[in-house]
């Protein structure tokens, strides 16, 4: 038996490539083996592993994420100023093997950065980095090298982060730690995310435009289906205030519903270029989204939990879900002198679902639970619930199921 | 522990425990349904499978005897490759035809488990290789048209070759 295994058959060849061309049950057995990235090598071999390795993507829709904590993940490292403790170094690293692994094609990524290139993150912690030959790189770039072109990357700069790690185990806050958290979304099924973006020059075009337009430019579409609007605001927080405020009322003006309308005002906003104001709307029939609004009030843990209770009621949580965590850089360890708090409550009520976020200078949300709950809406304009706050945290929950 | 006879295609019989080839779903189902009995002096005719690959099928089940029933296919969960355990390793380090005919085999006999390590060894071997690589590994035809192939490759630009 030992001489037939160790001689290498000629005929077994031809069996392995007879197997690998006609038995479309085997080959798809075995691709279903492979992330993303290989499956993109074998549609690449012949015909049938094309169609095979097409479907295998089509069915899977599955998210990934990147995210470190430096000061956290160099406590267990060797004091001797070993390199991988830069922050950058750490995330390169982890997005990397992320990448590598990742189920689904990434279409749409978000990150939270406390810094964008080599030389800010060096100072973060006082080490010392080359940056005569790293120096020039940013985090924009580093992410849009891993991913397809056709990727949108859409970068905020905040004074602090909140991630998820992989195994959705560890839930980390990083407040001016060095921290990033980086989410990779895919295309999903029934599902349309676009990513909107307002540069300096569109802030003008766009005050001549009705508010219809603006709405519609920020929609990238019908406003029917719209369930979640995520954005950010950087150099001119009034301009992104204004535009949240309008896009609550044109929606209840035109629908007498509004979706869930979030975000924060952060350093810089980076996507292709600097931005004034970017997010990403997430509309669809499959998608779901709900949010809950922490005030100053809210300073202990069963505080908190009273709060998220509303959120947990739902029910909304899937194995296809995600949240983003908007707070105040006041909040966190200052507001309630101890780390991680808020986002540990989260992880207590939501242990399937990986959560995003930053401590930045002001937020936009409200309670917005009407899409499971069917409230009623407030007729009219002036009663509808205030947007712009300061001092809290926002919990977003979407669900793609 | 009653014992059973299995027939290779090539003659030859193999004296197995009942409990190691019952992990092969064929042998179950012909011993359950078509009412063999297991006291039976008559070999179970294998048609598909020589001696030298059911010998090594059978030396894989007994080790595998006690594993649990492997869990229900999530679809569409992320599935490791990197889990095999150090005996499969060892057990499929093998020359390419001797892995496939294992393949065959396990799926004739429907041995889940040993279909899937086969196959996640399969995957390893694909893992960083670029479509001309795979083609070269599994002699596979390159099938596509010159401008099919232009098509494809800028559709799938995003994969291991850069």
């Amino acid at each position: 038996m030992m001489e037939v295994m160790s001689a290498p058959s000629q005929s077994g060849v031809d069996m392995a490539s007879f197997i690998l061309t006609e038995s479309h049950e085997f080959i798809t057995n075995l691709l279903s083996h492979l992330p993303a990235k290989s499956l993109l090598s074998c549609s690449r071999v012949c015909k049938t592993w094309y169609k095979i390795s097409q479907r295998l993507l089509q069915s899977r829709q599955q998210m990934s994420w990147s995210c470190v904590n430096p000061l956290e993940e160099s406590k267990h490292l060797p004091a001797n100023g070993d390199s991988l403790a830069h922050p950058m170094a750490l995330f390169e690293k982890d997005l990397e093997e992320c990448v590598k692994n990742m189920w689904s094609v990434p279409k749409h990524v978000i990150m939270f950065t406390e810094f964008t290139s080599w030389k800010e993150s060096a100072r973060l912690d006082g080490s010392k980095c080359d940056s005569s030959t790293k120096g020039h790189r940013d985090i924009t770039a580093l992410v849009k090298s891993q991913v397809p072109q056709e990727c949108t990357v859409l970068c905020l700069l905040t004074p602090g982060t909140v991630g998820t790690n992989r195994d959705l185990k560890v839930l980390e806050e990083s407040e001016t730690e060095g921290g990033i958290s980086c989410l990779l979304l895919p295309d999903m099924e029934g599902v349309r995310m676009h990513q909107f973006s307002v540069n300096a020059s569109d802030s003008k075009t766009l005050k001549k435009k009705s508010t219809q337009d603006m709405v519609t430019e920020i929609c990238g579409g019908a406003m029917e289906d719209v369930k979640c609007v995520v954005l950010f605001g950087g150099a001119s927080p009034y301009f992104s205030q204004n535009v949240a405020e309008e896009l609550q009322k044109t929606f209840h003006e035109r629908l007498g519903r509004v979706p869930v309308i979030a975000g924060a005002l952060v350093r810089t906003v980076e996507a292709t270029e600097s931005l004034l104001m970017g997010g990403l709307v997430f509309a669809g029939p499959k998608v779901k989204a709900a949010s809950v609004l922490l005030d100053e009030y809210v300073n202990t843990r069963d505080e908190i939990k009273k709060e998220l209770t509303h959120l947990k009621s739902l029910s909304l949580e899937s194995g296809k879900s995600v949240a983003f965590m908007l707070a105040c850089i006041g909040r966190g360890f200052n507001h309630y002198e101890e780390q991680n708090l808020e986002s540990e409550v989260f992880h207590e009520f939501f242990p399937k679902t990986p959560l995003f976020g930053m401590f930045g200078n002001g937020e936009v949300g409200c309670h917005n639970l009407s899409q499971i709950t069917k409230d009623e809406v407030p007729c009219k304009n002036s009663d509808l619930p205030n947007i712009l706050h300061g001092y809290t945290t926002v919990f977003v929950l979407i669900s793609f199921q | 522990m009653p014992n059973i006879k299995l027939q290779s295609s090539d003659g030859e019989v193999f004296d197995v425990d009942v409990d190691v080839a019952k992990q092969s779903i064929t042998i179950k189902t012909m011993l359950e349904d078509l009412g063999m009995d297991e006291d039976d002096d008559e070999a179970i005719p294998l048609p598909n499978v020589n001696s030298a690959i059911l010998g090594k099928v059978l030396e894989w089940c007994q080790f595998h005897k006690d594993d649990p029933p492997p869990p229900e296919d999530e679809e569409n969960r992320e599935k490791r490759t990197d889990d095999l355990c150090g005996f499969d390793i060892d057990f499929l380090k093998v020359d390419q035809g001797t892995l496939f005919e294992l393949i065959l085999a396990a799926n004739y006999l429907d041995i889940k488990g040993l279909l899937d390590a086969s196959c996640k060894t399969v995957a390893n071997m694909i893992k960083g290789k670029t479509p001309e690589e795979i083609r070269k590994t599994f002699n596979i035809k390159n099938d596509f048209t010159p401008a099919e192939e232009e098509q494809v490759r800028k559709e799938n630009s995003w994969c291991e070759e850069k």
